[in-house]
């Protein structure tokens, strides 16, 4: 339904309203464990050996495995054909697993065959403890992990205290191409992480449902922001009207009409594209690639 | 040139510091794991230390184009405090086995006590445990009979002296150490103690093989360019390239690279990751995703 079309096609101003989505655990897991197995199998059948007898690990030995990943694992890139990345887009419409590597993929694994071997206070206990003393590749595949874990609920302090990360990979995780800041964080933090990636230098179009989750706080936010940048005589990130477009208010309607008007030729033409309801998403993406390729 | 120094307490400097090394020539590092120049009083706190040696700082330096590695281990002078002592050995495991840990470290001798003694065994014994390399940290004072000590309870444990560094020698003790089959690493100090000139000499004499150079600069009067300082003074006083590149280099990557987690490839071969290039031909940007471009990875 929504995957892969929906936002190319429909104008950006048209877009439905937010609705959560759900993302399974098992098929996740299957998917991974099968693509694990015949990219191992082909390649490193003693890395699949040691992999698969970590499948009903105890929680001392999943802790273990869990580091110990990158040294039993290539840390080297899987290619995955189309077929297969539209079966990821189905089974969670931001997941990127090509850009994951072997051993990352096969800690994700390891984490979603935890969440079922034990009880769920105790893998919370665990998944805690792994989020207090992570090394960066680690933190960055827990927050990868995020949205496949049964009740993702339960673990929205530990999102939240990603947006406050300035390790760059580690945030970018938790921010792109990733389901569960648009799914499961409240208005505030949600809004937070926008602003912390457009601070942090990041593109802001890589936030999924970004459109579907622009608010008026977040308008105001963002035209505060382009208030100060302006007295800075620095430049405005073009993105950030992306969100201000789809929540307009009149301040950013107002600030918008003076913005097409006067300001430097990327944002007036930024300006343009959000005052005119026609715009669609791929306007957005193009306008973005012409700013990044001029920084 | 490209160097390593494989002893700098970076969390206690500064991001002009970690600029002069990058455009100095040095390439990865390795941070051991030490006391904070204050006792800390929870376990907590070294559970939160740890954790940013294999977090925060790591990032930090690779923010300069630094390969930021560590050492995980309970310091001589807290070992001094028993009880707490204790709940640090228990945390150690957590960390060993993560990627990026090269060793256990810096342990050793700072008064001789039996605490300090009991401590330094049992981790030598996780040394064993966890097939890793181990940085030695030899006291200050008592220099000499404390180097030896240390050295005898190793091989008293059965240890190759292949896989440990003993680290802060001196005239005194360097001999020995070498004879013995370990690696001998030296700390250049501006002020007093062993400053370049010394290291001239000591390679002078000694040559380069098992011989390592470091700064070990922390929040004490210490200098993080002491590795390509004294590569610069031996060239000077016409020591070889190649022993150069041992001492300042090569050598360390030999015994740290025994943990598996320490390749030249990490440094030789980084690029930033832009997956614009990445995806360029085949397509698989999907609907409503900009493409990421880490701007430092
Ligand atoms: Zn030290």
């Amino acid at each position: 339904m929504l995957f892969l079309h929906h936002f190319r096609k429909q104008p950006a101003h048209l877009e439905s309203p937010w609705i959560p989505a759900v993302t399974s655990t098992s098929p996740v897991m299957n998917f991974l464990e099968t693509q694990l197995e015949s990219h191992l199998q082909a390649s490193a059948p003693a890395a699949w050996d040691w992999l698969s007898s970590q499948k009903s690990a105890t929680s001392a030995k999943f802790k273990t495995a869990f580091s110990l990943a990158p040294r039993r694992i290539a840390r080297t890139p899987w290619s995955l054909d189309v077929k297969t990345l539209t079966a990821a887009s189905q089974l969670n419409p931001a997941w990127q697993p090509e850009t994951w590597s072997l051993d990352q993929a096969s800690r994700t694994l390891m984490l979603l065959w935890h969440a079922q071997n034990v009880s769920p206070e105790e893998f919370e206990s665990d998944l805690a403890l792994l989020f207090q003393t992570g090394e960066i590749r680690e933190l960055v595949c827990l927050y990868q992990t995020l949205p496949f874990l049964p009740h993702p609920v339960a673990y929205l302090h530990h999102a939240e205290e990603g947006i406050r990360t300035n390790m760059q990979p580690v945030f970018t995780a938790l921010a792109h191409h990733n389901t569960y800041p648009a799914d499961q964080l409240e208005e505030n933090f949600f809004n937070q992480l926008v602003l912390k990636s457009i601070f942090m230098g990041l593109s802001i179009l890589s936030i999924y449902h970004l459109g579907e989750r622009a608010n008026p706080a977040l308008t105001a936010m963002l035209c505060d922001f382009a208030r100060e940048r302006t007295a800075a005589h620095r430049m405005i990130p073009v993105e950030l009207w992306y969100p201000v477009s789809l929540s307009m208010t009149n301040q950013s309607r107002d600030l918008l009409h003076t913005f097409a008007q006067t300001h430097d030729p990327m944002t007036q033409r930024a300006a343009r594209l959000a005052l005119n309801p026609g715009t669609t998403l791929e306007d957005w993406q193009s306008l973005s690639d012409d700013y990044w390729k001029s920084m | 040139m490209k160097f390593i120094d494989p002893h700098i307490h970076v969390s206690a400097r500064t991001t002009d510091d970690y600029e002069a090394m990058a455009k100095a020539g040095v390439v990865a590092i390795i941070e051991p794991a030490f006391w904070l120049g204050q006792a800390r009083t929870t376990a907590g706190s070294f559970l939160d230390y740890f954790s940013s040696l294999v977090g925060f700082e790591r990032f930090r330096a690779s923010q300069f184009g630094i390969k930021h590695y560590c050492t995980i281990g309970l310091n001589s002078k807290e070992a001094n405090n028993v009880r707490l002592a204790e709940e640090v050995m228990d945390i150690l495991p957590l960390f060993l086995s993560k990627e990026g840990v090269v060793a256990i470290g810096e342990i050793g001798y700072d008064d001789m006590s039996e605490a300090e003694e009991r401590f330094l065994i049992e981790q030598l014994k996780l040394s064993v445990e966890f097939d890793l390399p181990v940085m030695i940290h030899t006291p200050h004072r008592n220099k000499k009979k404390g180097t030896y000590r240390t050295m005898d309870i190793i091989q008293d444990l059965g240890i190759a002296p292949s896989k440990v560094v003993i680290d802060h020698n001196n005239e005194e003790t360097v001999n020995e150490v070498l004879k013995r089959g370990f690696w001998a690493a030296f700390t250049i100090y501006p002020k007093t103690k062993m400053g370049n000139e010394r290291m001239v000499e000591i390679v002078k004499e000694y040559g380069s093989e098992r011989v390592i150079v470091d700064s070990a600069a922390d929040w004490g009067v210490s200098d993080p360019l002491a590795v390509p300082k004294t590569a610069n003074l031996m060239r000077e006083r016409g020591i070889s390239e190649q022993d150069i590149i041992l001492t300042c280099y090569k050598n360390a990557l030999d015994v740290y690279g025994q943990s598996g987690q320490f390749n030249e490839a990490d440094w030789s071969t980084t690029k930033p990751i832009d997956q614009r290039q990445l995806y360029q031909g085949n397509s698989v940007l999907r609907g409503g995703q900009a493409p990421r471009v880490d701007i430092i990875e």
